[in-house]
């Protein structure tokens, strides 16, 4: 018994070596990774690599990763990033950053390098690294912008205005970033860069980032004004979007739409200009630049033609009251066009909806048959 | 689910590390091993028993819970670390971001560029025609080189490109060459004709209009919006602008009526054009290909998100069950 006992001890204890050893062959990806991260291990062979190939490679693929990077990050504003590109970026970056690694270990360590050459060379690396960092910084903030900006755009679209808060601070870090990176970017002269290209794709990493952050800090604003005032965002677009509708109906002589397009924009001016917060809301609406919102640009658009100059309610109250007399057939249309040509001179959506009546009712079935065209 | 259940569950997995499996029946004979060896623990635990039998019953009945429980545990370690996932294919609608995967369908645009006499007028040293032509061009080079091209330039007549040669180039020579303007802007006339086209043409149709939106024909261009939008024709619209001449709410009313997009690049600052066009042209291509064409696609799905969630809870149970019955 005893015998067979101490025979099941040792294999036990042989097995459990087993166990082990397989673990650590299931483990060992997960291992080397931290082994390699801990002490940066060179590979045997580059060591003896051409020191202008490592040079080459860090440069060139630091600077390509910025270039591609940054472009990638603008577009990633309403188009969903592609996934191989990303990888092979990601590869540049890697690559570039163990080559700066290893080029800066040779200037440091080979004593036949002349001090102000190796000074020199060791700051241009180190403005390599910040290339390098900032391309990391970008992508590691593509994902969140694209999914940020397809969850506000769902968020206009469903109304869902709970979610808005989230997104703004989503955008509040994104324009965090890119401002950091613009300013590691602007901290680059091409006197610290090696080649003419290597600026040159620097240059449009910048003017690429700075083209994301104007975007994103304009969706950002707009988020803010949908976090701070969901409701008047709502009655703007509202307004905005009857008021295209009532001037298709009115071209199309559709007297019933007209009617309850009228009493619609009446009431939803109302509520907007009886808040206590409209000014200030009518203030940031007048702020936002549709141009710079991506894919939202119609819906800013919307919201904008759709929010009254406090100064000008009462003239869009008299557009809305000239409107009613002509559906209930009070005035002619000869006397609706007269009257709002009078209006066409103010400013805002005042004007523009004048004009846009006025002409809607100019063209097409306004010149009659046999009549004169005005030429133009 | 229950335990039959979920070695179905185990049995129906996809692995992405595939062979940390194979180090499973390694690790279940180590476990037996390691509880014949407790075992011995185990029996003087039992003395107290007088009956031998009973001591027998509950030595192996102990016993045959606990291994079970640490194959399961076991099992369920190796299954956890082989990275399981659940394979399925899901049926998800194309939508706007997802531009890869709809940019390379062909399209037909049919391009209406406005050439009456108001489209001289000058805005910033620059005629609305020469502002027009340009707009047109960079909208040209932000379509593929698989989309069609048909130019027509319009006013009390139409001046058409040959519908023979589609091509970019020849598209881009042809709003090249015009530079004289004609009487009347007559956009319901220049509508009706691009959406006659709808027959003869097998690609999704695009109409684009680039005006001043001064109309002065007989005919109500909404009108024939209309008619387009019953066809299923996206009717977009670009405002180039003027002071005199203008009519912005008209275009905007042909887009809204067609549910297309308006645009109007008088508010355009120079260094934002290229990407307010860029998207567009991606709003041109998704509206016109969503309305001919079916958008759901079958995309494969990965989930490795259910597999964890379940193992993880039957791991806990049989770890509990493992430490009670203790041997």
């Amino acid at each position: 018994m005893k015998r067979l006992s101490k025979a099941i001890t040792v294999v036990a204890v042989v097995l459990f070596v087993i166990l082990v050893i397989s673990l650590i062959v299931v483990l060992y990806p997960l291992i080397y990774e931290i082994i390699s991260r801990i002490y940066h291990r060179v590979p045997e062979g580059v060591k003896d690599e051409d020191k202008l190939l490592v040079l080459a490679k860090a440069t060139e693929l630091s600077t390509l990763a910025l270039d591609n990077m940054s472009d990638i990050a603008h577009k990633s504003l309403g188009t969903m990033p592609c996934e191989e590109e990303l990888e092979i970026i990601s590869k540049y970056i890697s690559i570039s950053k163990y080559n700066i690694n290893i080029f800066e270990e040779y200037l440091r360590e080979d004593p036949m390098i002349p001090s102000m050459y190796r000074w020199r060379m060791l700051r241009t690396m180190s403005k390599y690294k910040r290339i390098v960092h900032t391309s990391e910084r970008l992508s590691g903030i593509v994902l969140e912008l694209y999914q940020t900006y397809k969850e506000l755009r769902k968020a206009i679209e469903t109304r869902e205005y709970s979610k808005i808060p989230e997104i703004t601070n989503r955008l509040e870090n994104t324009e965090n970033v890119l401002k950091e990176v613009l300013q590691n970017l602007n901290n680059i002269s091409r006197e610290d860069l090696l080649s003419g290209e290597h600026w040159r794709r620097v240059r449009r990493g910048l003017e690429n980032t700075e083209k994301t952050l104007k975007e994103v800090y304009e969706l950002k604003r707009l988020s803010q004004l949908l976090r701070d005032y969901p409701q008047l965002a709502e009655l703007s677009f509202q307004i905005g979007r009857n008021m295209d509708d009532l001037i298709i109906a009115l071209n199309r002589n559709d007297m019933n739409a007209v009617r309850r397009l009228v009493k619609s924009i009446r009431r939803c001016v109302n509520e907007l200009i009886s808040d206590e917060d409209f000014e200030n809301y009518y203030d940031k609406v007048k702020e936002l630049n549709p141009e710079y919102t991506s894919g939202l640009f119609s819906y800013v658009e919307y919201l904008k033609r759709g929010t009254p100059d406090p100064h000008l309610v009462n003239e869009l109250m008299q557009l809305l009251d000239l409107l009613e007399k002509y559906t209930r057939g009070e005035i002619t249309r000869d006397e609706l066009i007269r009257r709002l040509r009078n209006l066409e001179e103010q400013t805002g959506i005042v004007g523009e909806l004048s004009t846009g009546i006025s002409r809607a009712y100019g063209m097409g079935s306004g010149a009659t048959k046999g009549e004169e065209r005005p030429r133009d | 689910m229950d335990p039959l259940s979920l070695i179905h569950f185990i049995l129906q997995l996809n692995y992405e590390r595939l062979w940390v499996l194979y180090t499973l029946p390694m690790t279940i004979s180590l476990v037996l091993v390691l509880t014949v060896t407790s075992m011995r623990r185990l029996r003087k635990m039992c003395k107290v028993f007088s009956s031998k039998r009973g001591r027998v019953c509950l030595v192996v009945l102990i016993t045959l819970i606990n291994i079970l429980a640490k194959i399961a545990t076991i099992v369920i370690l190796t299954v956890l670390l082989a990275k399981p996932y659940v394979y399925y294919e899901r049926e998800i609608v194309i939508s706007r971001e997802m531009k890869t995967r709809y940019f390379s369908e062909e399209i037909m645009v049919i391009m209406l560029i406005d050439f009456s006499h108001s489209m001289k007028e000058s805005i910033n040293g620059r005629t609305k025609l020469d502002l027009a032509k340009e707009v047109a061009l960079k909208v040209l080079e932000e379509l593929t080189d698989m989309d069609k091209f048909h130019i027509v330039f319009f006013a009390e007549e139409l001046i058409i490109s040959s519908l023979e040669n589609t091509s970019r180039e020849y598209s881009k020579i042809f709003i090249k060459s015009i530079n004289e303007t004609r009487n009347y802007t007559t956009i319901a006339k220049a509508l009706s004709y691009a959406i006659s086209l709808y027959e003869i043409i097998e690609e999704p149709i695009s109409i684009i209009i680039i005006s001043d939106g001064a109309d002065n024909s007989n005919v109500n261009p909404i009108e024939v919006a209309v008619e387009a939008s019953k066809r299923g024709i996206p009717v977009f619209t670009i405002f180039v602008g003027g002071k005199r001449h203008r009519n912005p709410q008209l275009l905007r009313s042909i887009a809204r009526v067609t549910n297309s997009t308006f645009l109007d690049i008088t508010k355009l600052h120079e260094d934002s054009l290229e990407n307010v066009i860029r998207r567009f042209v991606e709003d041109v291509k998704y509206e016109t290909l969503s309305r001919r064409i079916d958008m759901r696609i079958r995309v494969p799905v990965r989930d490795y998100k259910t597999p964890m969630e379940i193992l993880l809870k039957y791991l806990l149970i049989f770890l509990l069950v493992m430490l009670l019955s203790g041997v």
